[in-house]
C-alpha cells in the first residue's frame, strides 16, 4: 500500500468525530490492504511502531532533532523551522507548510534522470525500524540522516503525518475498539463478528497479528484462535467487594479463595528453554527476573505453557514476604546478579492459559487448577499460591486475616465454573482487600517474648524476634508481631545473646499467646519497632476482641529500630495505646497501584 | 579471492569517507579492480571509490564478487594502519581477512564476517556536464576546507572567468579564499560558462575529503551553478575517490 493513502486517510479521520464515521473510513482502508502490510497500516493507526510488549527501542528523534531534520530537508534554516512552529505549534504542518513552499529537493537524486519512486507504507515503516534501531557512537547523525532522507523522498502531505507519528502526535482519536469494529466490516463479515476478533485481540494482544490472520485466513481462522507463546494475552481482572457473603453469592455460593500478594502480576511464557516474563500491563519484564526465568525452565513440566502468578519480594534472612516496593530494585539495569542475592523473589501461581497445544481458557478454572497443579513442581519458592475452596462466609473472614497476617493485601477469590475472560474485568473473580487502613507513622516499644530460628546465613540462630505490647490491667504481655527485619550482623548477635539469658522451657505466665515460638522468653527486654501499618490479624493476642470478635492487632512489615535498655517491660507501649494509634490513623484506602492491581 | 595493495593509507582514508556516510558498504570486485559506493541517507552527499586491477600487487579471484561489510568494523582495523604499512585482503566467504603488512615483514590479520542479509540501495551513476573544471594543489583544498570551517557550516563556491573563490561567513567574520592558477593553487582551471557560477554546500561533507588530500595526488574540482559540486581524490596506484554534494537551495 501506498504511504499517500495512508495519508489521506489520516487526513480524513482527523476531520472527523463521528465513530460510525471514523469505522467507515477506517473500513474501507483496510480493504484496500495488503495481506503484507496489514499489520503495518495498523500499527500505524496505533500509533506506534509495534506492540509496546515487544520491547524494542523509541524512534528516538527529539523535538530539537526533529527541527534540524525539517531543516536539511527542506533547505530552510533551523531558525526558520523553530519560528513557524511557534506560529503553527504542530512540527507535522511546520514539514508540510515547508515541503510546498520547497518543491524542489536537495538530494542528489534530484540529477538522476529515472523517476522517484512513491513511498510505500513498508518503506516508511521499515526506514523507522531502522532508526530506532540505531544505537551508539555515532549513531544520533545516522537517525537525522536517515530521517531527512525520508522526509525528502516525502510528498508535505506524507512528511506531516510522518513528522507527527515521529512525534507521538497522531492525534486521530481512533482507539483500539474502533480499529477491531472497521476489521469486523471490512474483514470480517460484519460488525456482528467483533466481539470475535475482540476475543482474539485479548488472546493475542496484537491487533497487526490479528489483522493479518484476518485478511490471510478468515474469520473462521479468529474464531479458533488460541494463545501464542511470546504474545501476550490481556490479563482477566477482578471486581472488587468487602462482603464475604455477598462475595460468596456472586461466585454460586462456594469459591476458590487465593492470597493476594503484595508482588508484581507476571505473565510467564515458556517454550523449551526459552521463558518470557510479560508484566500486568503487558511490557517484557524478562530481564528483571533471571532467577524466575530460571525456576519457570526448571519446575514447568511442560514443553510449552502460559502460566499467571505473582512475583513477590522475599526477606533473605527471613524468608518472610516484602512489600511490593522491594521489586523496585530489580528495574535495574547493571549487577542484576547482586541485586537478586540482595531482593530474592519467589513466584506464587494461581493459572494456567495454555499448555503443549492445548488452549485452556475456555475451561473452567476448576479444570485449569488441576492443570496447573499438574504441571507445576512446586518448590518453596516456585509454588501455587495459597488457595482453599470456601463457602463459608465466616470461614472466608478467617482465611482473609490469615492472609493479611502474613502481609499480603488480602484474597481474590474466583467462580469455580469461571473461564479465563482475557482482557475483562467481570464477577468471575472479586477482590476482597482492605477498605481501611491505618499507617503506621510512631515508633512502638514491644517486649521481646520468645524467638525463631532463622534460615539461609541465620540458620541455627533465632532470627526472628516474637513481641508483645503490655496490658497494665491484667498485668500481661499480649503478642502483636514477628520481627525479623532491620536487624544488622551486631544486633542479631545481641539478639540471640539476650533470647539465651531469658530462655525457658514453656511459655512465661503473664504472657498470652495463640502461636508457639520456637524458643520462650522471660519478658525482660524492651525494643523500638516501626512498621508499615496497624493491621487486623486471626494470630495474635494483642487487642483481641477490641476491633472486632475473635480479631487482634498486628503490625504489617515490622523493622527492628534499636535496643530500649532504659524501659522496663512494664514501660512498654501499652494494648491501650495500640488500639487508640489503630482508630487514629484509620484510612480508607482509596486509590489503588494500578500496576500491581488483579 | 586475494589482494594485496601497497598503502594501507589509502584504505584507511576511503575507508573513513564512506563510513561517514554509511554503516555498511558493498565492496565489490571484478576483473576492473575493486569499487565501493555509498549514498547518504539523506542523499545529499555520496562516494564512489574505485581501485584499478593494475593498482594492485596481487590480484587474484576466481569470480566476481559482491561483498557486504561493516564499514564500522573495517575502520577500527585500518585505524592500526601505520603510514608504510601495506594492505592485503582476502575472502572465503562468510569470512573476510584484512592483514596490516609492516615495512619488516610482519603481518597481523584480522578477521571479520562479511554482513548476512543486508540490503543494499541501488546507488545510481551520476552523469553531469560540468563548466568549470580546476585541479587544486592537495594541500590548498586541505588548508581551505580548515579555514573555511572554522568560520561557518557552508560553503559557497564562485567561479569567474580568471578564478575561483571559496567563502563562508558567520554571523560575525567572513573568509574569502581566492585559488588562481597565478596564485599557483591550481595546477589548471577551465571556465566554459557565460556568466559567473556560484553555488552553496554544506561544508560538513568535505571533512574526510580535506583528510584524504593529505595522501592524494591532486584534487581535480568539477562544479557549475545549481549543480552538484564533484570532487576528485586522485590516489597512488591509479585509485581515485569522488565526492558528489548537492547543493543547498536557499
Amino acid at each position: 500500500m501506498l504511504f499517500e493513502v495512508l495519508a489521506e486517510t489520516f487526513e480524513r479521520l482527523e476531520g472527523t468525530s463521528s465513530r460510525i464515521t471514523l469505522t467507515s473510513i477506517l473500513a474501507s482502508l483496510f480493504k484496500k490492504a495488503d495481506p503484507d502490510d496489514i499489520d503495518k497500516v495498523i500499527y500505524f493507526i496505533q500509533g506506534s511502531l509495534w506492540p509496546s510488549w515487544y520491547g524494542e527501542p523509541e524512534i528516538g528523534i527529539s523535538e530539537k532533532l526533529l527541527i534540524k531534520s525539517i531543516s536539511l530537508a527542506t533547505g530552510f534554516s533551523e531558525n526558520e523551522v523553530e519560528n513557524l512552529y511557534k506560529k503553527l505549534g504542530d512540527l507535522g504542518r511546520v514539514a508540510e507548510n515547508l515541503k510546498i513552499r520547497k518543491t524542489q529537493s536537495t538530494a542528489l537524486t534530484r540529477f538522476i534522470s529515472s523517476s522517484e519512486k512513491k513511498l510505500t507504507v513498508s518503506d516508511v515503516h521499515s526506514t523507522l525500524v531502522k532508526i530506532a534501531r540505531m544505537t551508539g557512537e555515532g549513531s544520533r547523525d545516522l537517525k537525522i540522516r536517515t530521517f531527512v532522507g525520508l522526509l525528502q523522498q516525502a510528498s508535505p502531505k506524507e512528511a506531516k503525518y510522518i513528522v507527527r507519528f515521529v512525534e507521538g502526535r497522531l492525534r486521530l482519536g481512533v482507539g483500539d475498539a474502533t480499529i477491531i469494529e472497521a476489521l469486523a466490516v471490512a474483514l470480517g463479515g460484519g460488525e456482528s463478528s467483533k466481539p470475535v476478533i475482540e476475543k482474539a485481540y485479548n488472546i493475542r494482544a496484537d491487533l497487526g497479528e490479528i489483522g493479518r490472520i484476518l485478511i490471510r485466513e478468515g474469520i473462521e481462522k479468529i474464531k479458533i484462535i488460541t494463545p501464542s507463546i511470546g504474545i501476550p494475552v490481556r490479563p482477566m481482572l477482578a471486581e472488587r467487594l468487602s462482603d464475604p457473603r455477598e462475595i460468596l453469592d456472586k461466585v454460586g455460593g462456594k469459591g476458590i479463595a487465593e492470597f493476594k500478594y503484595d508482588g508484581e502480576r507476571a505473565q510467564i511464557h515458556k517454550k523449551d528453554d526459552n521463558v518470557i516474563i510479560f508484566s500486568r500491563r503487558l511490557e517484557n519484564i524478562s530481564h528483571q527476573y533471571p532467577d524466575v526465568i530460571e525456576m519457570s525452565r526448571k519446575y514447568i513440566k511442560a514443553r510449552e505453557a502460559i502460566v499467571e502468578g505473582e512475583i513477590v519480594a522475599l526477606d533473605p534472612d527471613t524468608g518472610e514476604y516484602r512489600p511490593f516496593q522491594e521489586l523496585m530494585h530489580r528495574k535495574r539495569k547493571h549487577d542484576i546478579s547482586k541485586i537478586i542475592e540482595e531482593y530474592p523473589v519467589a513466584v506464587r501461581l494461581f493459572d494456567i492459559l495454555y499448555v503443549d497445544g492445548v488452549s485452556l481458557v475456555d475451561r473452567p478454572l476448576i479444570e485449569r487448577r488441576e492443570y496447573l497443579i499438574k504441571y507445576i513442581e512446586q518448590r518453596p519458592e516456585f509454588s501455587i499460591a495459597e488457595y482453599k475452596e470456601i463457602s463459608d462466609p465466616d470461614e472466608l473472614e478467617k482465611f482473609f486475616l490469615k492472609s493479611l497476617e502474613e502481609g499480603n493485601e488480602g484474597l481474590v477469590i474466583k467462580s469455580l465454573s469461571g473461564i479465563y475472560q482475557a482482557g475483562a474485568r467481570g464477577w468471575l473473580w472479586i477482590k476482597y482487600k482492605r477498605d481501611y487502613k491505618s499507617e503506621m507513622i510512631d515508633t512502638v516499644d514491644l517486649v521481646l517474648v520468645g524467638g525463631f530460628y532463622g534460615r539461609g546465613k541465620r540458620g541455627g540462630k533465632i532470627g526472628t524476634a516474637l513481641l508483645a505490647a503490655y496490658d497494665p490491667e491484667k498485668d500481661v504481655f499480649r503478642t502483636i508481631c514477628k520481627v525479623g527485619s532491620g536487624f544488622s550482623d551486631s544486633d542479631l548477635i545481641e539478639l540471640n545473646k539476650r533470647i539465651e539469658q531469658t530462655k525457658i522451657s514453656h511459655r512465661h505466665p503473664r504472657v498470652v499467646s495463640e502461636i508457639e515460638p520456637d524458643v520462650w522468653t522471660v519478658p525482660k527486654y524492651v525494643m523500638e519497632v516501626i512498621g508499615a501499618e496497624l493491621t487486623l490479624s486471626p494470630l495474635h493476642t494483642c487487642c483481641l476482641d477490641s476491633v472486632r470478635k475473635g480479631v487482634g492487632i498486628s503490625i504489617r512489615f515490622p523493622r527492628f529500630i534499636r535496643w530500649r535498655d532504659d524501659k522496663n517491660p512494664e514501660d512498654a507501649t501499652t494494648e491501650k495505646e495500640l488500639l487508640e494509634m489503630y482508630f487514629k490513623q484509620l484510612k480508607k484506602i482509596e486509590t489503588e497501584q494500578t500496576e500491581k492491581t488483579i | 579471492m586475494r589482494l594485496r595493495f601497497i598503502d594501507a593509507r589509502v584504505w584507511r582514508y576511503s575507508i573513513a569517507a564512506l563510513e561517514d556516510l554509511v554503516e555498511t558498504g558493498l565492496m565489490e570486485v571484478n576483473e576492473n579492480g575493486l569499487r565501493m559506493k555509498a549514498m547518504d541517507p539523506a542523499h545529499v552527499a555520496m562516494i564512489d571509490f574505485h581501485i584499478p586491477r593494475e593498482g594492485f600487487d596481487i590480484f587474484e579471484i576466481e569470480r566476481e564478487e559482491k561483498i557486504p561489510v561493516s564499514l564500522e568494523v573495517m575502520i577500527k582495523i585500518l585505524r592500526r594502519a601505520g603510514k608504510k604499512d601495506e594492505i592485503s585482503l582476502s575472502y572465503e566467504p562468510p569470512n573476510i581477512n584484512v592483514g596490516l603488512i609492516s615495512p619488516d615483514g610482519i603481518e597481523r590479520v584480522f578477521q571479520f564476517t562479511a554482513i548476512s542479509g543486508a540490503g543494499f540501495e541501488e546507488i545510481p551513476e551520476l552523469s553531469l556536464e560540468f563548466p568549470v573544471e580546476a585541479s587544486v594543489i592537495p594541500q590548498a583544498f586541505k588548508s581551505s576546507y580548515k579555514v573555511l570551517s572554522e568560520v561557518g557550516e557552508v560553503i559557497e563556491i564562485i567561479a569567474r572567468k580568471d578564478k575561483m573563490l571559496f567563502t563562508s561567513s558567520s554571523e560575525l567574520t567572513n573568509v574569502e579564499i581566492e585559488l588562481s592558477t597565478e596564485t599557483n593553487l591550481l595546477t589548471r582551471y577551465e571556465f566554459k560558462a557565460d556568466n559567473d557560477q556560484r553555488s552553496k554546500y554544506t561544508l560538513d561533507y568535505f571533512d574526510k575529503m580535506a583528510k584524504l588530500s593529505m595522501i592524494s595526488e591532486s584534487i581535480d574540482l568539477y562544479f557549475g551553478e545549481g549543480l552538484p559540486v564533484k570532487v576528485v581524490a586522485r590516489l597512488p596506484r591509479g585509485a581515485w575517490l569522488t565526492l558528489y554534494v548537492a547543493p543547498r537551495e536557499e
